[in-house]
């Protein structure tokens, strides 16, 4: 069965994160599949109108400026008229919405089933319940995924995550991972230096991240072991005290700042390095292991949310969020890496391999589509009943009829047969992607 | 729900790196297994509840204490003198008991603090007196009361609260009390109700930190600012004690009985929180 998707998400190119990526790739894949997908975003700067990406991938940057944390307005109804038009032009059959803080896609999504098409959400983060925030975008989440047909959480414990927070049952959500590029993300051991032992780490410099634990632990790795080095790739609000510390204990050229950098600059310090530090304080699915792993490296992390269900224990040396079993852990990864105990970089990359890759999600995204696409509609009726039965939140009643009113004021005032139907892409590209990775 | 008997012949893992053979959407029985609920709950029992709040009932009354000594020096309820009085002895037997029983301080250089708070204070009593004079009496009342909300909103009282802050505390009801002092009719009314502020707000606090949670404490507050509405007013008495009954037994009642409803979910999806202790110098 073939699908023409929109993908909704607030989180896209030129940003780059792990939701950007999943986005960008899945489409790929989908269309190497011979799927249509279209992708919708606000704009990011100068970037605003209709980009197309390689393989015939079009990208609408919607004209709306961000709000709070990279994610626009939410206002239900000032994206209505953007989505509806592009529903109709590309003559989509499936919303498929990233990321739950991400508002076009919570938005696109309840367009879309105003207009009687299947939603499918992918949940890419976790979230606690204790504070005020959580409870309410918690329930932002649970209003949204009401009448979703279907959600893909990307760990085990994503979907646990997710199926408390929305309420949601627990046979509708599906779990796939995220993958890696793995013919970007190649080992390349005589890059590395002979007479160190590099440690990398890669992340936004942010609490989050644990960079807190980062300043306690390079002073104490590099007086202990007077060959290691630190690389520290990403950039944040953090960086000054990773910085200060590197003054204070006279770090010199045992520690190298990069700031951030894109994939293929990613790459290049990865391929330096012999081990690599995750100090996350909590992670969906950890995508930076995975590249790390992928280009030959031993991995150091931290045990929080998704992390242990992602690499398995020959691969990863976890440790408790804390000073003392963090560097512990990475103790026994550099003694094990100069006995040269573990995989060899090519053996750790033909695992990864043979774990994640992107035509794997694809078909498993695909499979979710299918079932998708077979399931009965829900009726306005219907999702109205099932919002008042199942979150009690009365006045959100109002804001979907509001949504359901507006539509067909757009339908009216612009009727659907007077709108352009964009012609597609057709490529020969296509089935070159599956042989040449697709970046 | 859990299906004990359903043959499950390949053990399903919790793994992203395996395909196990199982539908995405397979749901296995460990589901949910470490979702923790209530943990470090501490069940309050009711008299825990109480004696919380009568911390707060105890705050309460002297903030109306310092009301009633306003309303007794404007309308002339008492002589000025006999409450500065009743005050300057009430400070003395506190600072007695503070310094004899809990903290030693120099006497000399609070005698001499003492003088000088006495001159300058003799000196400003005017200049304070007519500070606010220019200000409607209604905008002078309604500062004063959110001055002394706030004084209660970050009074430390005994908990670690993110919102406690002594300065604001203190400064608020400060405020509030000069506020109320511009309405008076003497520069001697001045004086007096100032004394009694500060020893309310700045002298008290301490040696209240020190009682803690003293039942008798509270209660010679409460009654003491029960009796003092009496004497003014018979509907503000009867408010008064409803007040009274209300926070020290009907609001610790709903606490302890709507504790059933807390629900706090916890498990590995939570951010762990991150102990940074020093790192344990180790043999290599």
């Amino acid at each position: 069965m073939k699908h023409r998707i929109l993908m909704a998400s607030d989180f896209f190119y030129p940003n780059v994160g792990g939701v950007e990526e999943h986005i960008y790739s899945l489409s790929q894949c989908l269309i190497a599949r011979g799927h249509k997908v279209v992708v919708v975003t606000h704009s990011y700067d100068k970037v605003v109108g209709i980009r197309w990406l390689p393989n015939g991938l079009k990208v609408f940057y919607l004209p709306l400026r961000t709000f709070y944390n990279g994610c626009i307005l939410p206002t239900m109804i000032a994206t209505i008229p953007y989505i509806r038009h592009i529903l109709v032009q590309e003559k989509i059959t499936l919303v498929h919405g990233h990321a739950a803080f991400s508002t076009i896609a919570h938005e696109a999504m309840n367009t879309g089933r105003l207009m009687g098409l299947h939603t499918v959400f992918t949940d890419h983060s976790l979230f606690g319940f204790a504070d005020a925030s959580a409870i309410i975008t918690n329930m932002f989440l649970r209003l949204s995924l009401v009448n979703c047909t279907h959600c893909i959480c990307v760990s085990h414990i994503g979907k646990e995550n997710t199926v408390l927070r929305a309420k949601i049952k627990h046979n509708i959500v599906s779990v796939i991972p995220n993958a890696v590029d793995t013919k970007l993300f190649t080992p390349e051991p005589e890059k590395r230096s002979k007479t160190r032992i590099t440690i990398v780490v890669v992340c936004r410099l942010v609490y989050r991240k644990g960079v807190d634990f980062m300043i306690h632990i390079i002073p104490f790795i590099c007086k202990n072991f007077p060959d290691v080095q630190f690389f520290i790739v990403g950039d944040g609000p953090k960086r000054e005290a990773l910085e200060e510390m590197w003054q204070k204990e006279k770090l010199g050229d045992r520690m190298q700042m990069f700031g951030a950098l894109d994939l293929r600059g990613v790459r290049n310090v990865l391929v330096q390095g012999h081990i690599f530090l995750n100090t996350s304080l909590t992670e969906a699915f950890c995508m930076a292991i995975v590249e790390a792993a992928c280009c030959g490296l031993h991995v150091v992390s931290t045990n929080v949310g998704g992390i242990p269900e992602v690499l398995p224990p020959d691969l990863m040396y976890l440790a408790e969020p804390d000073v003392n079993s963090l560097t512990l852990a990475l103790e026994k990864a550099i003694i094990a890496f100069r006995l040269g105990a573990g995989p060899s970089p090519e053996e750790r990359h033909e695992k990864i391999c043979s774990f994640y890759n992107w035509f794997d999600v694809t078909k498993r995204t695909e499979h979710v589509y299918d079932t998708v696409a077979k399931q009965q509609l829900k009726p306005f009726g219907q999702q109205l009943s099932d919002c008042l039965h199942q979150t009690k939140v009365y006045p959100f009643l109002l804001v979907l009829s509001l949504c359901f009113l507006i539509i067909k004021f757009f339908d009216w005032y612009r009727p659907r047969h007077l709108i352009d139907i964009a012609p597609d892409y057709a490529s020969k590209r296509r089935s070159s992607i599956k042989q040449n990775g697709f970046n | 729900m859990a299906r004990p008997c359903q043959p499950r012949s390949p053990l399903w893992r919790k793994v992203l790196y395996e395909n196990q053979g199982f539908p995405d959407n397979y749901t296995d029985t460990t589901f949910l297994y470490e979702l923790k609920k209530n943990v470090n709950l501490r069940i309050l029992k009711f008299s825990d509840a109480v004696s919380g709040a009568r911390l707060l009932s105890r705050e309460i009354s002297v903030v109306a204490l310092v009301g009633e000594v306003f309303v007794a020096l404007h309308d002339h309820l008492t002589d000025p003198l006999l409450l500065l009085l009743c005050c300057s002895f009430l400070t003395l037997v506190g600072y007695v008991i503070y310094v004899t029983k809990y903290k030693y301080r120099s006497i000399f250089l609070d005698v001499v603090l003492v003088c000088s708070y006495i001159v300058i204070v003799t000196l400003m009593s005017p200049i304070l007196k007519t500070l606010t004079k220019t200000i409607s009496t209604d905008t002078i009342y309604l500062t004063s009361v959110l001055m002394m909300l706030g004084h209660l909103m970050f009074y430390d009282y005994d908990s670690f609260s993110t919102t406690v802050s002594k300065a604001l505390s203190f400064n608020s009801a400060l405020f509030g009390s000069l506020c109320l002092a511009s309405r008076l009719n003497s520069d001697f009314d001045v004086f007096v109700l100032l004394t009694v502020a500060v020893s309310c707000f700045a002298l008290l606090p301490p040696l209240m930190t020190e009682f803690g949670r003293s039942n008798t404490v509270a209660s010679f507050f409460d009654l003491t600012a029960l009796t003092g509405t009496y004497f003014i007013s018979q509907t503000a008495f009867l408010f008064y004690l409803a007040e009274l009954l209300t926070l020290n037994l009907s609001i610790p009642y709903l606490i302890v009985r709507w504790q059933k409803y807390k629900e706090n979910i916890s498990g590995p999806w939570d951010e762990a929180k991150p102990s940074i202790g020093r790192v344990e110098k180790k043999r290599r």
